[in-house]
């Protein structure tokens, strides 16, 4: 069953931006959906267009079976989202966070103890949880940002760039979340643009570029789908013209000091390959082949890699994330 | 959820937000008014000795617009910190929950009332001190801290609009010095009499004017009508400024919350 249905969505801006091109895709109950592409490439938009906060300029998207414009009032009832920059109150506490909200909706008090006390356990806030949001490291704003979009129980959950500013340490444990959330039945919507993150989460990807879906498929089938296997070798930016006079212009790329080159399929191309590029003066040193990753699936697709991670927090020892084990699931 | 619990809900953590950023909310409306009462009252005493002068002493003349002048400073406040939420992506949260988008504005705006409370007790207080008087006893104290909070709702509205259309939460404190214009070309410091034609003629047209009147009115009687009179002028007043602002401000928050 389709849990997400986005058919024709397009969003233009006054200005005259199209920040979502006609996007079509489905996401199934209980799987983890990446989308993935660049900054500006249209996924916070497509996210604000399934979360009920932007209207489309035209197509229809439907969440849970419900249109997301005449149902907006029962999507977001279903729903949670944790924003892209932590949406928090630099002068509330974490504990009054989650009191406000649980007091705008309703939940009848013990319960509304039971599932705070249960969530800043779960993401190791307890310690933390009467300090003013002000005074807490990006870790904690992004734990306390999921604490709140699982509140209420939520069978969906958005995710949009969850682990931007994040050190390696929490990153890892909001993916250990990620995977016992969508272990307890929940599924899970995620923007990235960490191809890795992407690669190590999601069951679907969709890869965005300007706006438009250039392929939605397991991240297994991408990688397979781009053929053979990449063979790379440290190398300067000279290396480039020659390699490409051997193995043609698309075929190979320098970045970071590493030249790669596309494979064509088959076991017996490698030696002459090899002796090719030897003969055209690159010097054969610290050569690997490996599968393609999600990053030459995205360069292949899109012409151009990724931003690189930027530089984390280092703040946090966020391992509690992962006991949030289901803490996510239930009624108000 | 109903629009009132949303409203005091979220009332309730403006309140506290407040608390905790107290300069702007809750000290700036006491601090220039009561130097305001303290300093140029005792400086400009002898105004009250010039032949006609309608009230005695000075500080008495002086306090109804002072008190009005607390619902002045700090304007901009609320409208600042929606912006802020805004821009920090709290008010999507907030969207998000069920309340009805109405109570997010609604809630600003009974901040906006409330805030000014404390300080025109304040300053009530230390005008009485100071010699002012309030005719129509206990009644009337609540009565013109009524008149305050609206005033600061009916002013705050044009800080809103400011916020809202620029979407910039530092626009609203630019607009800071409307207030001394507003204060100035009234006969807050003065009666129309002693003033040069074209500001006594500007006052006329200065809502601030008639909501000073009907608080004087309150203090120490009517100068002209009856009390009744000037405070149904003061509403009208504070009524018609309400209704001018929030005519711009309500489809500029409906386009900010996408509703």
């Amino acid at each position: 069953m389709s849990i997400i249905e986005a058919q024709g969505l397009h969003k233009a801006f006054d200005d005259g931006t199209v920040a979502v091109d006609r996007v079509d895709f489905e996401v199934a109950e209980g799987e983890v959906f990446g989308f993935l592409g660049r900054n500006g490439a249209g996924k916070t938009t497509t996210v604000r267009i399934l979360t009920t906060l932007t209207r489309a300029t035209s197509g229809q998207a439907r969440v849970l079976g419900l249109d997301v414009v005449k149902h907006r009032s029962e999507v977001r009832d279903r729903i949670g989202l944790s924003l892209q920059q932590a949406a928090l109150d630099p002068l509330m506490t974490g504990r009054e966070h989650l009191q406000l909200i649980a007091s705008l909706r309703r939940m009848r008090p013990a319960r509304r103890t039971e599932r705070m006390e249960e969530l800043l356990t779960g993401f190791g806030l307890t310690e933390v949880a009467d300090r003013l949001v002000a005074t807490y490291t990006v870790g904690m704003r992004r734990r306390l940002d999921a604490t709140l979009a699982l509140l209420h129980g939520p069978q969906l959950l958005f995710l949009d760039e969850p682990t931007t500013g994040l050190d390696p340490q929490s990153r890892r444990a909001l993916w250990s979340f990620v995977r016992t959330y969508r272990q307890s039945g929940g599924t899970v919507f995620l923007t990235t643009q960490y191809l890795d993150e992407a690669d190590e989460l999601c069951d679907r990807i969709a890869i965005l570029d300007k706006g438009a879906v250039a392929v939605i498929d397991t991240p297994q089938d991408l990688k397979k789908g781009i053929g053979g296997k990449v063979l790379t070798l440290p190398a300067t930016p000279e290396a480039r013209e020659p390699a490409a006079s051997v193995v043609g212009e698309t075929a190979c790329r320098f970045t970071d000091g590493v030249l790669q080159i596309d494979l064509p399929a088959g076991d017996d191309v490698l030696p002459s390959l090899l002796k090719r590029l030897h003969d055209s003066g690159i010097p054969l040193t610290g050569v690997t082949v490996t599968d393609p990753t999600i990053e030459e699936v995205f360069i292949r697709l899109t012409g151009e890699g990724l931003e690189r991670r930027t530089q984390s927090d280092g703040s946090v020892a966020a391992a509690a994330l992962a006991r949030t084990v289901g803490t996510g699931r239930g009624g108000v | 959820m109903s629009a009132l619990s949303g409203t005091l809900t979220l009332l309730n953590r403006n309140l506290r937000e407040g608390l905790r950023s107290p300069v702007i909310a809750f000290v700036f409306p006491v601090l220039f008014p009561l130097f305001l009462i303290t300093l140029v009252a005792s400086s400009y005493e002898r105004m009250a000795f010039i032949p006609g002068f309608p009230v005695t002493p000075y500080a008495a003349y002086m306090a109804p617009g002072l008190l009005l002048f607390t619902g002045m400073m700090g304007s901009g406040y609320s409208a600042t910190a929606l912006v802020l939420d805004a821009q920090s992506g709290f008010l999507d949260r907030l969207r998000l929950q069920p309340v009805r988008p109405l109570a997010l504005l609604l809630s600003r705006l009974l901040f906006d009332a409330i805030r000014v409370v404390p300080a025109g007790l304040v300053v009530l207080g230390v005008s009485v001190l100071l010699g002012a008087r309030i005719d129509s006893g206990p009644a009337g104290v609540v009565l013109l801290l009524v008149l305050c909070s609206f005033w600061s709702v009916a002013y705050g509205g044009v800080f809103y609009v400011v916020a809202l259309r620029t979407r910039n939460p530092q626009a609203p404190l630019a607009m800071a010095p409307l207030s001394v214009l507003l204060l100035f070309a009234s006969p807050a410091a003065a009666p129309p009499y002693l003033l040069q034609d074209w500001l006594a003629s500007l006052t006329t047209w200065n809502p601030f004017t008639y909501v000073i009147e009907g608080i004087r009115a309150l203090m120490t009687g009517p100068e002209s009508g009856t009390v009744t009179e000037a405070l149904l002028k003061a509403l009208a007043v504070l009524v018609g400024l309400t209704v001018v602002t929030q005519i711009f401000v309500v489809p500029a928050f409906a386009r900010l919350v996408g509703d």
